[in-house]
């Protein structure tokens, strides 16, 4: 494969009316790779991913997809690529079966013996009318639709959000399939967990600005640590070390506390800890979500972004 | 059992109200403004003698008896009765067409937006909502059965009296009563809103033609409509109230039949289950077909509605030139030959007069499937085709073409059907050219139509809904330009007005070309702008 990335963002910006819904959007997508595009709801997930559909029209910044300019040459573009909408609505009156095969034809696809391996897979009945599909089996057939056109790229807006986890499963192996045979791969989501088992690369957004991109092992390093520890010392001096957070004395004894520690910091805090004759040590492992609560929850702690930079 | 089915209902009546109360307020002042105000205006529209002897001369030709209702004959024609003469049909029609979009859109509506789901889940009777529409249809109809019923007495037509102001009044009120009703038994029945509207609105448009077919013919046997019943109440000179009740009687059963199948059936269901269809298809390939297949039900609708009408028209016209035959002085003064000419020529005006209810209908569906554009990316099916390597202008021109081809068949249908009643009923029936140049030029009002509401779409998707209104009044200002007795230059503002005496007279290619090229230019100005705005999903 070529260097040239398959997607690639610059600066994105792109209001409606008054309200800005992106402010800074920067985010690539190579060959082979999965990127997890994750953000609270309202971010601008779908926005963005919208704009790279060449659908909404950025105000600033480039979009291009393929080396081609996203609203440009959408035509051309899209014959390279396969969409899942975060809201699958579909014609009421037609069955699964003729959707997932309108929704090929229209890609220039065929129904293959995949598509109807991806049918069993699903456990879809394509028989069925589309107004009576419950929200996940619509999901479904947009999916199967998806997964089972041969293209470059694909996108997958929150694709799990209605899936049981049997689906979500046999999802994620399909992304691992498309992954191992080098295409490239965006999906958004508000659950780290999900984007963590099939991505490479994580890029979180938050008010219309991407705040962090990294790997997963960059995005480890930055977290915190949780540490319960009982010593016979005195612990309240621990507080004011750098990189302890959420410090808790015990409201009984002060030779027991619980806090959070910097990746960076762990070696010097666990020193001073030991430092006190350590009685009982409890250490969780750095957990993603606690990363992701703090971006997310950024009004409680203000400082988050510096502080994992530094 | 009582909590359970209707606990909450005052809270979403509440609720309804104050969601729709632009629309209500909006079609309370259309229907009572027209009411009181022709009320208000009928003395001093005819002041002289001549002037009203030609209306109701007018008024009871078979193209005005078509479209009215029944026009009395042995009665003293005060301005009340002519009033409710002119009135009462027609704008029971209007009546009755709001009642059933609020009724329906306030119960199957409110369901598919999963409302009734969400609070349904909490302390909301079962039938709570079927009950707050029922009570919003019939607030909003004695809110126009006050109003109207104040303004007639206050104003006192010459001829009127208290209790003719007061059936007229309450008569197209409870007509509407009996429409909101059908729309919510038929919101219970079938799955969708779409379905709802669609089968409600072909029933009261049932019950019209049936009414303008037996008022041409025998209006004796009129009472077979509903809008019959409204007729042989008499208002002003006989003044029955029994059709009243006839009105109440029937819209309390339907109401009871609406009750019985909301409980039959499950939330989000119909009456009748949604059967399981074919895994293929061989019609599906993009965005047309997909057009097609889902506007397969009303594309056969239009299409056999419109020849109906057609046929029905076409079908009255021996009775016009019956007239003709059956007044003696022109009998002795013309042979045979001339007679069957003369008729013929009743029949070509009368034609120019009809076009406009062909056309309108046409532009109605027109405007309904340009309108598409826009609906069907709320409902989120232009996001997957959007996706798809399907350009912009392919896939507004996919429809604004489809929207374009139905509104020419449409009215190919109704011009067909009128000839085909044409050649059933004449022993010499009109040429077939007449026909021809009437499709020919209101083709063309057509076209431009579409164009300016691709224009709209393009630009100003939020007042889409405009051109129908305007599609209305044009429909006002053509049909009763006689009656309104209206300058050339006032029908001028409607496509129509400009070639209003076709086919009388021969197609006028310089104001057909006009309209032509600017149709053209306004479809590429819509091209350009929908290219370039973002695609709208919600
Ligand atoms: N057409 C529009 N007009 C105005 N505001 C819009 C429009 N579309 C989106 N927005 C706003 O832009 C912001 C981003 O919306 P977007 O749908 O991209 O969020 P999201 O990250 O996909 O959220 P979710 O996780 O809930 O799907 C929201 O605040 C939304 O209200
Ligand atoms: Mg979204």
């Amino acid at each position: 494969m070529t260097a040239q990335p398959i997607l690639q963002v610059k600066h994105l910006r792109k209001n409606f009316g008054k309200f800005t819904a992106l402010s800074d959007v920067s985010l690539q997508v190579n060959p082979g790779e999965v990127v997890g595009f994750i953000g609270p709801n309202g971010a601008g997930k779908s926005t963005t991913i919208r704009t790279i559909l060449g659908m909404l029209k950025a105000d600033g910044g480039t979009v291009t997809v393929f080396g081609q300019d996203a609203w440009q040459d959408a035509v051309n573009i899209h014959e390279r690529l396969a969409y899942v909408p975060g809201d699958v609505y579909l014609w009421p009156n037609f069955t699964g079966g003729q959707t997932i095969d309108l929704l090929l034809k229209m890609s220039g696809q065929q129904h293959t013996p995949r598509t109807d391996a991806l049918i069993q897979a699903f456990d879809l009945d394509p028989a069925k009318k589309n107004s009576t599909y419950s929200k996940g089996n619509r999901q479904k057939v947009a999916l199967i639709a998806a997964l089972s056109s041969d293209v470059d790229f694909y996108i997958f807006d929150e694709p799990t959000s209605g899936l049981d986890p049997l689906n979500e499963n046999i999802f994620q192996q399909e992304v691992a399939r498309l992954k191992a045979a080098g295409k490239a791969i965006l999906l958004s989501s508000h659950i780290l967990s999900e984007v963590e088992k099939m991505g490479d690369t994580i890029a979180i957004i938050r008010q219309g600005k991407i705040i962090e991109v990294g790997s997963l092992t960059q995005m480890r390093h930055l977290t915190r640590t949780n540490v319960t520890v009982t010593t016979q010392g005195d612990l309240a001096s621990l507080a004011k070390l750098t990189g302890v957070h959420n410090f808790h004395l015990s409201a009984h004894q002060t030779t027991r506390a619980t806090f959070a520690v910097d990746s960076e910091a762990l070696s010097p805090v666990l020193q001073a800890v030991a430092a006190l004759t350590v009685t009982n040590l409890q250490i969780a492992p750095p957990a993603l979500e606690d990363l992701f609560m703090r971006y997310y929850d950024q009004a409680a702690e203000p400082e988050v972004t510096g502080d994992v930079q530094k | 059992m009582f909590k359970n089915n209707f606990a909450q209902t005052g809270r979403l009546l509440q609720l309804n109200l104050r969601r729709d109360w632009l629309k209500l307020t909006l079609w309370l002042l259309g229907l009572v403004g027209l009411m009181v105000g022709y009320a208000a205006a009928i003395g001093t529209i005819f002041p002289d003698e001549a002037a009203r002897e030609s209306l109701i001369a007018t008024l009871k030709t078979p193209a005005m008896v078509a479209f009215l209702g029944y026009f009395p004959e042995h009665v003293a024609m005060t301005d009340a009765v002519m009033f409710s003469g002119e009135m009462l049909v027609f704008m029971s029609l209007m009546y009755g067409l709001a009642s059933l979009l609020i009724a329906i859109s306030a119960t199957r509506g409110e369901e598919e937006a999963g409302l009734v789901e969400l609070l349904q889940a909490k302390n909301v009777g079962r039938h709570a909502f079927l009950l707050a529409g029922f009570w919003e249809v019939l607030l909003f109809n004695l809110a126009t059965l006050l109003l109207v019923g104040g303004g007639l007495s206050v104003i006192h037509m010459t001829g009127a009296n208290l209790s003719g102001d007061w059936l007229t009044a309450t008569l197209p009120a409870a007509f509407g009563l009996l429409f909101g009703v059908v729309g919510l038994l038929l919101a219970q029945v079938v799955a969708e809103t779409r379905s709802a509207m669609a089968s409600s609105l072909a029933l009261l448009g049932l019950a019209y033609l049936v009414r303008m077919s037996i008022d041409v013919s025998q209006p004796s046997a009129n009472w077979w409509s509903p809008f019959g019943w409204l007729e042989r109440a008499g208002a002003y000179y006989q003044n029955n109230w029994w059709p009243l009740g006839l009105l109440v009687l029937s819209s309390g059963v339907l109401f009871a039949g609406a009750f019985w199948a909301s409980d039959a059936r499950d939330l989000g269901a119909g009456l009748i289950a949604v059967r399981n269809g074919r895994v293929k298809s061989r019609l599906l390939r993009g965005p047309l077909t997909a057009l097609i297949k889902t506007d397969a039900r009303s594309f056969w609708s239009w299409l056999i509605g419109a020849l109906i009408i057609g046929l029905m028209y076409g079908s009255i016209f021996n009775t016009l030139a019956d007239m003709i035959d059956s007044n003696p002085m022109i009998k002795q003064t013309i042979g045979n030959q001339t007679r069957q000419q003369a008729g013929n020529q009743v029949v070509v005006t009368f034609m120019a007069t009809l076009s406009i209810v062909l056309v309108t209908i046409a532009v109605i569906r027109a405007l309904f499937l340009t309108n598409r554009l826009y609906g069907d990316g709320q409902l989120g099916y232009i996001e997957l085709f959007a996706a798809k390597p399907i350009g912009r202008i392919r896939l507004g021109a996919t429809y604004v073409g489809y929207a374009l081809i139905n509104g020419w068949l449409t009215l190919g249908a109704g011009v067909c059907g009128l000839y085909l009643g044409n050649v059933a009923v004449l022993p010499q029936p009109v040429a077939a050219k007449y026909f021809w140049q009437m499709f020919g030029a209101n083709s063309v009002a057509v076209l431009v139509f579409v164009a300016v509401a691709a224009v709209l779409l393009a630009f100003a998707p939020k007042w889409r809904h405009l051109l129908l209104a305007y599609a209305g009044i044009g429909f006002v200002l053509m049909y009763f330009r006689n009656i309104f007795q209206l300058s050339d230059q006032v029908v001028k503002v409607v496509p129509y007005g400009w070639f209003k005496n076709i086919p009388q007279q021969p197609l006028d290619w310089s104001v057909l070309g006009v309209m032509i090229g600017l149709s053209v230019i306004l479809l590429a100005v819509a091209a350009w702008g929908y290219r370039r705005r973002d695609q709208i999903f919600n």
